[in-house]
Parts: C-alpha cells; structure tokens; sequence
C-alpha cells in the first residue's frame, strides 16, 4: 500500500478522467467513512511499531493492521463486528497476531478521521480487481465532534500476487500526474495535529530523581505521579473498558499508602493521618470490584483445572460472578463520584504541588531522598531476610503472609527509588524479588479463594444461583486449591533461596546500607 | 487452520461449486480463507476469475518447502486468497509416486501456511490417485458432495473402503447430498433413506437450481448475487452445520 498527496489543485473530476485514460477502471460509489485508529490505553500496538484502524461499512468492520515507520499494511481483515479485547477475535490468525501484543487490554479509540472517498478499481480483462485506488480527502475528528482539513491522498490498494500491476500505477502517479509519494502515515498527521503523544501513558513511575535532592521535594514528585497514574485510570475504571484501568488505579493507591507509612519525619503527621485513612478506604471501595475481576480472569484456569465431562458445571458460578461484578461495578463507580473522592483528590494535588519551605522542623524532610531511600529499603530488606530465615517447611501459614506483606513494602520502595540506583542491579534485585513474590501471592491467592468459594457457595445458594452439580465443581475446585497449596509452600523454598544468596546479601549491602550503619 | 477438501471420485457433483460458497460464507464470519483449486480443470479459479496459473508449475511449488506469496493470489473479496491451478497439476500424480514422501507432501505445504489463514478449503480433482492420498491426509475434513442416486451411493461407497485400508487416516468424513432434485422419486426416497452404512449423511443438502448454474456466467458465489434463493440459503445451512461438527 502506497499514499500519493494530491495537490489541492487536482479536482476530482480532472483525476479521475485522466486514471481512466490510462487503466481499464471501474468506478464505485463514493462514500463518507470513518476511521477509528485504535490501540490499548497504554499504547502497546504503538509501543511494538503498530498502528491499527478500522472502518466500520455496510459490508462489515474493516480492520488493517500496519507497520508503523513505513506505512505497509500488514494485514487486513472484514469483520462482522469491532473486536475490543483479543477474546472477541473469532478468526484465530487474527488472534494469534493481536493476543500476544494486547495481552488482556481492551482497545480503545486513540484517533478518528473522516473520510470522503472515491474508490477506483483496476480491473482486467476477466474484469477481476488487480488494485484498487483510492482518492481521500481526510478530516480530523475532534473532541467536539467538528471536523478539521487534513489531506487529500490517493492511496493504492496491492491485491496480492498482482504486485506488477500495482508499480504501474505508481509510476504514472508519479511521472504523469507529478504526485509525490508519502511516508508518513494519516494517524502520525493527526497525532501531530492533534499534539497527541502516543505511547506516553506508563503505569511505571519513570520520575527521575536526583540523588542529593531534598526529601520532601522527592517524595512530592513521586506522589505526584503516582497521583496522575490513579487519574488517569479513573475514566476507564469508570466506564469499565478493561480490567487493566483498576488494576493500575490500585497499584498507585496501595503504592502511595505504603510510602506514607513507610516514611516518617517527613511530611507532617496532620497530612499523613487523614491522607493514610483516605488512601485506605480508596482501597477498600475498589477491592470488591477487583476481586471479582480477578475471579472472572481466572473463571477459564478452573475449568481447566475440572474433568472435560464436569466443565460446565461451572457456568452457574460464571453468571454470578458476572451478576456481582455488575453490582460491585456500580457501587464503585458511584463511590468514585463523591464528593470524598473528588475533594481527596483535590487536598492531595494541593499539598503535593505547594513548594517546599526553606525551614522545617520535620527531622528528615531536607535529608537527601538518596539517604533516605537507602534506610528505608535496607530496613526493609533486613526485615524480609530476617522473616524468610524464619520460614520452615511446619511453620504456620501466617508467617508466610507477613513475609508477603514485607515483600510488599520492599517492592514498593524499590519502583519508587530506581532512578535514584544503578539500572541494571536494580532490574536485576527487582526481578527476583518479583519472583518470590509471585509465589507468595500464589500461595496467598489460594487460601483467599478456598476461603472465598466457601463464602460463593453459601451466597450462590442463597440467590438460588446453585445446582448440586456446579456445588461439587466448586468442592472439587476447592480440594485442588488445598493441594495446590502444598506444592506452592514446597516452591517456596527455592524461591526464597535464590532472592536471598550471598551473592544477593553482599549487593544488597553495598547498594542500600546507610553509611551511618556502615561505620558501626 | 482448517483444511476442508472438497472431494468425490465422480466429477460433476459439486464439488467445486460447494468449495467457492463456503469459502465465501466463511470469510463473512471474518475467517481469513484461501482455496487451493488443485483440479487442472481450473473450474474455481475460474470462478475467482484468477488466470489457472502457477508459476513453475506443480515441480516448482512441490521443490518449495513454503508457498510464498508469488503463488497465491487475493481474490476480490479480501478475506479469500486462492493458490490457482494450473495445467501441470494433471502431472501431480506421477511427480508424488516419484518422490520420498508422497502422502505427507500437501501437509507439508500447507503447513507453512497455517500462520496465515483460519480455513484452507481444497477442491479435489476427482480421482483415486496418490493425490488423492496425499489430500486426505493433509485434510480435517472430507466434504463429500454425492447425488442421491445408486450409481453416486456406489463411489460412496466406494470411499468407504478406503477407509477400511487406513488410506482415510483420521479424516473426519462429511457426505452431504447435492443437486437434489426433489421432484425425482428416487432423490427423494435415497434422501429419506439415506444409507445406513458408513458416517452419517448431513441433514443439509443443496438443491438442484438453476441459481447455481448461473455461477459460471456470473463467476461469483450465489451467495453474492442470489442472496435470498433456495440455493443460497441451503449453503448457508450446510455451513453452519459444518462449523458445528468441527467442534
Ligand atoms: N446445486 C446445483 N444445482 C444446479 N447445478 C449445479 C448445482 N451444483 C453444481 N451445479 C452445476 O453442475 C456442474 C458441475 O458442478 P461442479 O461444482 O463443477 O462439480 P465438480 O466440481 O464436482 O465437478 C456445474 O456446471 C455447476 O454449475
Ligand atoms: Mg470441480
């Protein structure tokens, strides 16, 4: 596929007597369409050198997947209906291509043009199509649903396997009608228009911190992106688009309270106290929701996990989750636009964006974040070593939580003061406290829903959603949670002996240990 | 990816005709489709309106460990491709018999395509042959167009047999009845009485109507021109009915 400017110049008329004087060409209707380029809130087709539309006619959704930097169309597809997550995709070559690079996100309208077309078919003489060309005139969509000049392009179509006739059309487009081809592609246009930046959206923090900066001054950065994470969120938590917008909504409200627990003598304590309990209860109003969630994007393993024959017994506890989400959904939604949450917001932004004071009695406020962040990871460090030396194969179920919730902590820390580290040890540390963590989460998550099936199975009952067959499901689900526990615990092991090598120990020292310790 | 063959001894019983409507009925689900016309005849390429031409011919194609995109070619629908045939696939047979692995040979092929489309649809030359061989193995499904009379029950049958010497591997056998014309006794009692021996006749079955001829002149699927005719909606069924039984 190739784009042509037309100059403004050219009437319609004039191009296509003098296309037709040159091919044999069929002429269609002409017709106003709009294309939406789509991708994940997070930019992950962009982000791979992706760009993606769709145009919605009567024959049906029309979807083109193409590269990026040249603008070559990779692949194409009529659809009967818009996919937004890859689950929808019925045609298992168009999943296979688009499930890997959406991973569980939905996608969403990034940019929208309209556009005047005017097709022309190059046909021969068994009058099949060998290409098609296209004269566009495109207008951006804006926000308040006007629309804006944007160019006016012939675009020609390759049919594959008649790529000769394809260069054909080029060269007269070229030598004849003086066009000039385009690289760039109609989506980049708009986004420069528009002075959109796609691939923008993290939900990493990626602040840069300067070592020998004051603390206060950092941490009021840090939150201050944490708290642009959680707006950012709110519109898709809201509208529901993708299980992804709470997940990272989440992530910034537990990650924002664990560091006001975590450091104090920093901020004053009549912020930390009402900011601690709001960021908590922010917890508390998104948890259900997620939760059910999490169940739902699990629903497939535990079917899995079940005998081909009993599989569908399942169902019924399919449509309660569905029913509960639902609820817990609304709840949320109607949470989020209260005015606690708006004024929470609102006090947070303030205190964050008000300027640090030369002087303050707060002990630790001008300490450099550098220090800082080394005392509070070494602590935390320290801690989990110490908790994970006290693990043993008989020890009680509860240790291994507490382990976890130091984890945690530690975790936290270290996203938020990786700038502040050597990036690659950092990568390095986080990757296999990532992995500790994931087998303790694994475990944790198994007691939940042993616990949680059990409170399903009464409340199933309870709205008459339960069958004697979809109970015995859930029983056997349940006993493979229990020995799923076992083999989990027995993971651990490992797990914990690879985070806390010597090897590990020694880094661990040299990188976090606070100088003052290390004169002692 | 799917591979259906479309495939009887006789000729004249639809097969090709049943190959280019439900490669398009499949590609209206959003399914990425190719054809593979592998009769010399050229009867679906025809159809497509792609020239009946490989090039190389069969020898190239068979030296190749993929198809690459110089012999497939897109149709005027933009989910169907079609790998056209061509004059020396009448050699096919003798240039399989010669070579190491000749049942594994169209697998192979069509394997290096399984990236790229959801259904593979194969309308079969109609013959015995070590084509033949070589189609059902590389085949999920065997659509078997037969005419609901004795002499068309007998090469049924005749399949059948194959079956029984292990040459069928696990191809799943879907005989359906075609060019039924209702107002002939014996079509109607055969499909009254479908035979009892063998895989089970489909409860879908092509009318005989003059739509479907129309194909050659209008060199499109009825589907496309005749949307509401007997003939058409009869495809439409016998599709459906197909998906269910893949799953
Ligand atoms: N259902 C039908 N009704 C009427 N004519 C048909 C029908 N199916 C096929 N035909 C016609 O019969 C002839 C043979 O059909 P075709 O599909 O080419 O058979 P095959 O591929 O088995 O040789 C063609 O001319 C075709 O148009
Ligand atoms: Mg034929």
């Amino acid at each position: 596929m190739s784009e042509f400017f037309v100059p403004g110049t050219v009437t319609i008329a004039e191009f296509k007597d003098r296309l037709k004087a040159q091919f044999p060409i069929m002429e269609g209707a002409a017709l106003t369409v709009e294309r939406h380029y789509q991708d994940t809130f997070d930019w992950r087709l962009y982000k791979k050198n992706y760009q993606y539309y769709i145009e919605n006619t009567l024959s049906g959704t029309h979807l083109t997947l193409s590269s990026l930097h040249d603008n070559r169309q990779l692949f194409a597809l009529l659809l009967s209906s818009p996919p937004v997550i890859a689950g929808d995709i019925q045609s298992v070559v168009l999943r296979k291509r688009l499930a890997p690079l959406l991973g569980i996100r939905a996608l969403v309208n990034k940019l929208s043009v309209q556009i005047r077309r005017y097709p022309f078919q190059y046909i021969d003489e068994d009058k099949k199509t060998r290409a098609y060309v296209y004269l566009e005139d495109y207008r951006l969509v804006l926000d308040n649903g006007k629309t804006q000049a944007l160019d006016k392009r012939v675009r020609v179509e390759t049919v594959k396997g008649y790529e000769k006739d394809v260069k054909q059309i080029y060269k007269t487009l070229k030598t004849e009608f003086k066009f000039n081809k385009v690289e760039q592609s109609i989506f980049k246009t708009g986004m420069e228009t528009l002075n959109i930046h796609p691939g923008e959206y993290s939900s990493q923090l990626d602040t840069q911190l300067a070592p020998g900066a004051r603390s206060d001054q950092s941490l009021k950065e840090m939150l201050l992106a944490s708290l642009d994470i959680i707006e950012a969120n709110e519109d898709g938590t809201i509208k529901d688009i993708d299980t992804e917008f709470l997940h990272d909504f989440r992530v910034a409200v537990r990650r924002t309270r664990s560091l006001l627990e975590q450091i104090e003598g920093v901020f004053p304590r009549r912020i930390l106290e009402p900011n601690i309990s709001a960021f908590k209860w922010l917890g508390s109003i998104t948890g259900p929701t997620r939760d059910m969630d999490v169940y739902l994007l699990k629903f497939d393993k535990y079917q899995q996990a079940l005998a081909k024959d009993k599989q569908a017994y399942l169902e019924p506890l399919h449509d309660y989750l569905i029913k509960h989400h639902r609820i817990e959904q609304k709840e949320l939604v109607k949470q989020l636009k209260t005015a606690r949450y708006r004024n929470l917001k609102k006090k947070w932004r303030e205190f964050l964006q008000t300027p640090v004071v030369e002087h303050t009695r707060l002990p630790i406020a001008k300490q450099s974040i550098k220090e800082t962040a080394d005392i509070h990871i070494w602590k935390a460090i320290k801690r989990v070593i110490k908790q994970g030396n006290a693990i043993t194969e008989k020890c009680p179920d509860e240790k291994l939580h507490r382990l976890r919730l130091s984890c945690k902590k530690l975790r936290y820390l270290l996203e938020f003061f990786q700038s502040l580290y050597p990036a690659s040890k950092m990568k390095r540390i986080i990757k296999s406290l990532k992995q500790l963590q994931e087998i303790l989460g694994d475990f944790q998550d198994l007691s939940v829903q042993i616990d949680s099936f059990h409170d399903m199975e009464i409340q199933m009952q309870a709205e008459g959603m339960m069958t004697a067959e979809t109970f015995v499901a859930m029983e056997l689900l349940v006993d493979h949670f229990h020995s799923q526990i076992k083999s989990q615990r027995a993971l651990f092991t490992d797990s914990y002996s690879a985070f806390s090598t010597k090897a590990n120990q020694v880094l661990f020292k040299k990188m976090f240990k606070p100088v003052k310790d290390k004169v002692e | 990816m799917i591979t259906i063959s479309c495939y009887n001894i006789k000729g004249g019983v639809g097969k090709t005709t049943t190959a280019v409507n439900l490669a398009y009925l499949a590609s209206l689900d959003g399914a990425k489709v190719l054809v593979w016309d592998l009769d010399p005849q050229g009867a679906a390429s025809f159809y497509f309106r792609v020239k009946p031409k490989v090039k190389g011919g069969v020898r190239r194609l068979f030296q190749k460990k993929s198809v690459t995109d110089n012999y497939i070619k897109g149709t005027d629908y933009g989910n169907i491709d079609i790998l056209p045939a061509d004059f020396s696939y009448r050699n096919m047979d003798i240039l399989l018999e010669g070579s190491k692995k000749p049942r594994s040979r169209l697998r192979k092929i069509l394997k290096s395509l399984s990236d790229d489309y959801d259904y593979v649809i194969l309308d079969c030359p109609p013959s015995f042959s070590m084509v033949s061989e070589s189609i059902f193995y590389a085949s999920d499904v065997l659509l078997i167009p037969t005419i609901p009379t004795p002499l068309s029950l007998r090469t049924f049958e005749q399949i059948l047999k194959y079956g029984d010497k292990k040459i069928l591997g696990n191809v799943k056998l879907l005989p359906f009845f075609s060019m039924v014309d209702r107002r002939k006794n014996m079509h109607r009692a055969m499909i009254e009485n479908p035979p009892k021996k063998g895989p089970a006749f489909l409860k879908s079955s092509i009318p005989y109507a003059s739509e479907v001829e129309r194909m050659g002149i209008k060199r499109e699927p009825v589907t496309v021109y005749a949307q509401s005719s007997a003939a058409a909606q009869s495809y439409i069924a016998l599709w459906k009915e197909i998906k269910s039984k893949l799953n």
